[in-house]
């Protein structure tokens, strides 16, 4: 075996900030998350979403105003109100994050990561955005989609539709924070990546609705707080104006940031816990 | 003389994938060290002995007996293998005795077992707490324990020194002597060639499923010394010196490497020992060192290996 | 010049445990051996070194510059080979070297172009194109090795580099740590249990045991055993051999594979003197340095803290 010593320069060469360090793991991360599954479920929350959004505009232009209801920025909620767009995305969710801490820790690549000059701060930032981009994508751009889709068609006035983009995007910055801080809270417990994606998804998912069963059973609405699902509910009803929901828009959304500060935070403290050089 | 363990052309493959490939060596009582890279069929050859894995074709036999028809008679072999296969959340103690109990001894035997052999490995103050919290060195030991347990005439240990530190690699060194001194017998596979060296003699060198080299390391090395050696020697006379050999008719060629050392090639190293005192003694040149790579363990493996 | 690493009353304790204690040296740039035993605290000294914890009291600088306060920096300029794995299986040696890069700072294009560059040097070929999940031990090693040097730092930290590997795995990455060992203004820090492979790479040494500073110096003052004394190996009837020896007045100490003596007065020829009188081969004849085995085993006393790791 020969070897070789390279030419090295003799100065080490001059490093690039520990952002651009922090978005070479996004990057990476995400380019992890593109697997088929996530993609698949990706287009599938498209068609759910936009879909019924564009039939329903469309439906509204022949037939007369009283059996669709006027169309306006509260028909919006519909594909949210429907709930199913947010199963999917719980799902989505689950899956891309099950792995987005959990593998590092099981292979133990996360000494090679907290080994480098970047703090587990840049490292928490960097998986957590690349995820968040992920919610982004299936929690907001579908109904960018459709809302540009229908405007388009010319089934709704420019004015209403920039009202639901921004709605949309108000929403989603709600449930992406709170997704995805679960998702990489339950992420970091364990290092096991199926066991962190079910945790996730049976916490979403069973939070709706044990909270459901309880708010019934008890006849008191504040059970619905705990469960975060049925806060984005209640954020997105009060931003497009939809009747039915018995919550406050503004208690949920404090309950939204309360949850994503907190999830955010234990990972935070794991991290700082890990050992980097194992004994 | 009674083999401890005979193959005769033994194979053994995983679908596509060698283990081993009519293997034959004898191996005798005492310890008996085995040799060979990464994936040469160490561990395969292992699980043989202890009627894990059957072999494909060709005999098989352990103190006298075919290892697969006698699984039940598994006393007789006591297995450390190489990866660490402990449960963490079992002490030390209940591992080993958990362990015996499959074997099928008694509770009270068991227990006296696991505390006789966890006294030899020197690990009786931390019997009780548990495996999890070990180091490797510590897990390491337990290994060993729970093969020597059940006081098995044969012993087999896969880099049993692994994760040992110093101390650690000494005190099993020392424990594996007492053990051949016994009465027991050990085949260790190590890849620490120097301490191999200090164990035993007796090597068996594998590759690729097959027997490289068998015997006496000396008389191995012997046959290292029918091909080209090149030692280095210090001396305040070098001219003189490689004058001296370059009209040896063995002396290939003598290279002056620095102002105080030889370097010189010979084609039969055995004859250049035989008469170099002679010559250094008759020429009265001083020579104050003398070493060569091609002179020891590693020098044997890499040659037969290629 | 700064000193390389420097502790001053180094302490770390966990609990109850006191990881280390006191522990001060000054070591120059130079090939490192860190050996001890188990629990010994080299793991907390590195983790203080890399700026991941903190000192409980007493203070610890790399480079000049000090662990509590400059943790990041020091990551840039140092590069870790951990023992464990610690590699993501699903990417490509080349792959993982150049994220790994890219992490530490270097632009993209710099960092495969070094990755490239280390991983010639570490000698993967073309199994670098490969998935590291089918790589065996010899090739997992020299992939670590690669993610340590790519952001070519001026101390590199190696962690039992030659565990797993079979004779001829180690003799090539002792080797390669040699070549490394030898490059002006780049420094190594070896930390390993095989005190033989501290003896042909490193040049000093430093020796911890339950949390204290044993031992630290360059590795030929501590290897100096005090004494003039010569070893001999050789190949024949040692007995007779021996007899020859005390026929000159000379008693040799005899070892498992090798004989020492005080160096004679009349020199080494009373050395071939024996062997041509005995008719034994003298295979090996050099002077007595004391390995770091015997050192170490002095220093640690067995049933001591050592005992029950």
């Amino acid at each position: 075996m020969t070897i070789f010593a390279p030419n090295y320069a003799p100065a080490p060469p001059a490093l690039e900030s520990r952002s651009k360090r922090a978005l070479a793991i996004l990057g990476h991360q995400i380019q992890v998350q593109s697997g088929v599954l996530n993609i698949v479920l990706l287009l599938f929350i498209f068609v759910v979403v936009v879909a019924p959004l564009v039939v329903t505009f469309y439906l509204s232009q022949f037939l007369p105003s009283g059996i669709l209801g006027t169309t306006g920025l509260s028909t919006f909620y519909g594909p949210i109100g429907q709930q199913v767009w947010f199963i999917l995305l719980i799902i989505l969710v689950s899956s891309a994050g099950a792995a987005v801490i959990a593998r590092d820790v099981a292979t133990k690549a996360m000494t090679m990561y907290l080994a480098r000059p970047i703090r587990p701060i840049d490292y928490l930032g960097a998986k957590s955005g690349a995820l968040a981009f992920w919610v982004f994508l299936g929690g907001v751009l579908p109904g960018w989609v459709g809302t540009v889709i229908v405007l388009a068609l010319g089934y709704v006035s420019l004015p209403l539709a920039l009202e639901a983009i921004a709605g949309y995007f108000v929403i989603g910055v709600f449930s992406i924070t709170a997704f995805t801080g679960l998702a990489v809270f339950f992420s970091s417990l364990t290092p096991r990546s199926t066991l962190a994606g079910a945790a996730t998804f049976g916490a979403l998912l069973g939070s709706d609705v044990v909270m459901g069963v309880l708010s019934g059973i008890s006849g008191k609405v504040v059970f619905l707080y705990a469960s975060p699902v049925q806060d984005v509910l209640a954020v997105a009803a009060g931003v497009f104006g939809a009747s039915g929901n018995s919550l406050n828009p503004w208690s949920s959304g404090v309950v939204l940031v309360g949850f994503a500060v907190a999830a955010f935070g234990l990972a935070y403290v794991r991290l700082l816990r890990t050992q980097v050089i194992a004994e | 003389m009674t083999e401890v363990v005979r193959a005769e052309n033994t194979t053994k493959r995983y679908g596509e994938v060698l283990g081993l490939n009519g293997f034959t060596a004898n191996f005798g009582p005492g310890i008996t060290a085995l040799i060979g890279p990464n994936g040469s069929g160490k561990s395969t050859f292992f699980r043989l002995l202890t009627g894990q894995l059957r072999p494909d074709s060709g005999q098989l036999a352990v103190l006298g007996r075919d290892p697969w028809a006698n699984r039940a008679n598994s006393a007789g072999v006591g297995y450390c293998p190489e990866h660490p296969a402990v449960y963490g959340w079992m002490t030390p103690f209940e591992f080993v005795t958990y362990l015996l109990r499959l074997d099928g001894f008694s509770r009270r035997a068991a227990e006296e077992g696991a505390d006789a052999a966890l006294a030899t490995v020197g690990l009786s103050d931390v019997a009780d707490r548990r495996l999890r919290g070990f180091s490797k060195g510590m897990r390491q030991r337990v290994k060993i324990a729970q093969a020597l347990a059940h006081d098995p005439a044969l012993l087999l240990l896969d880099e049993p020194l692994n994760g040992l530190d110093p101390l650690g690699r000494v005190q099993l060194l020392d424990l594996f002597g007492r053990l051949a001194a016994k009465g027991h017998h050990l085949i260790v596979s190590s890849h620490v060639l120097y301490e191999v060296e200090r164990l035993t003699e007796e090597i068996v060198m594998i590759s690729n499923g097959r027997v490289l080299a068998i015997g006496n390391i000396h008389r191995i090395r012997d046959a290292l010394d029918a091909h080209p050696h090149s030692i280095a020697l210090r001396t305040k006379e070098p001219r003189r010196l490689a004058e001296r050999l370059t009209a040896w008719e063995n002396v290939t060629s003598v290279e002056i490497a620095e102002p105080d050392r030889l370097v010189v090639r010979t084609k039969a190293p055995d004859l250049f020992y035989r008469d170099l005192p002679g010559l250094v003694l008759d020429a009265s040149i001083e020579v104050y060192e003398m070493s060569s790579p091609d002179d020891n363990l590693e020098a044997v493996f890499r040659f037969l290996s290629e | 010049m700064t000193a390389l690493l420097e502790t001053r009353e180094l302490s770390r304790r966990f609990g109850e445990v006191e990881a280390l204690q006191g522990v001060t040296f000054s070591i120059p740039e130079g090939a490192i051996g860190l050996i001890g035993p188990n629990g010994a605290g080299k793991t907390t000294l590195l983790r203080v070194l890399l700026g991941l914890i903190p000192s409980t009291s007493g203070g610890a600088s790399v480079m000049g510059q000090d662990t509590s306060l400059h943790g990041l920096s020091i990551r840039e300029r140092v590069g870790y080979m951990p023992e464990d794995d610690c590699l993501l299986p699903e990417m490509t040696g080349i792959g993982f070297v150049a994220y790994m890069a890219r992490v530490s700072g270097l632009p993209k294009e710099l960092a495969f172009s070094r990755a490239h560059e280390v991983l010639q040097f570490t000698g993967l070929r073309e199994e670098r194109y490969r998935k590291i999940s089918e790589y065996s031990v010899g090739m997992r090693q020299r992939v670590k090795l690669a993610q340590a040097l790519v952001h070519d730092p001026r101390l590199c930290i190696l962690d039992e580099p030659t565990a797993g590997l079979d004779p001829a795995g180690r003799e090539g990455m002792l080797e390669l740590l040699r070549n490394l060992a030898g490059r002006p203004g780049r420094s190594m820090v070896l930390s390993t249990h095989l005190l033989g492979d501290v003896e042909r790479v490193c040049d000093q040494v430093l020796m911890l045991n339950a949390g204290r500073l044993l031992a630290v110096g360059p590795l030929a003052e501590l290897a100096n055993t005090g004494r003039d004394e010569i070893v001999v190996r050789l190949k024949g009837d040692a007995a007779s051999f021996v007899e020859a020896l005390r026929r000159r007045g000379i008693t040799p100490r005899v070892g498992l594979a090798e004989l020492r003596m005080d160096r004679p007065a009349a020199g080494e020829r009373v050395v071939f003197e024996a062997a041509r009188e005995s008719g034994v081969q003298v295979r090996y004849l050099g002077p007595g340095a004391r390995t770091m085995e015997e050192l170490f085993l002095r220093l640690v006393q067995p049933g001591g803290p050592g005992k029950a790791t």
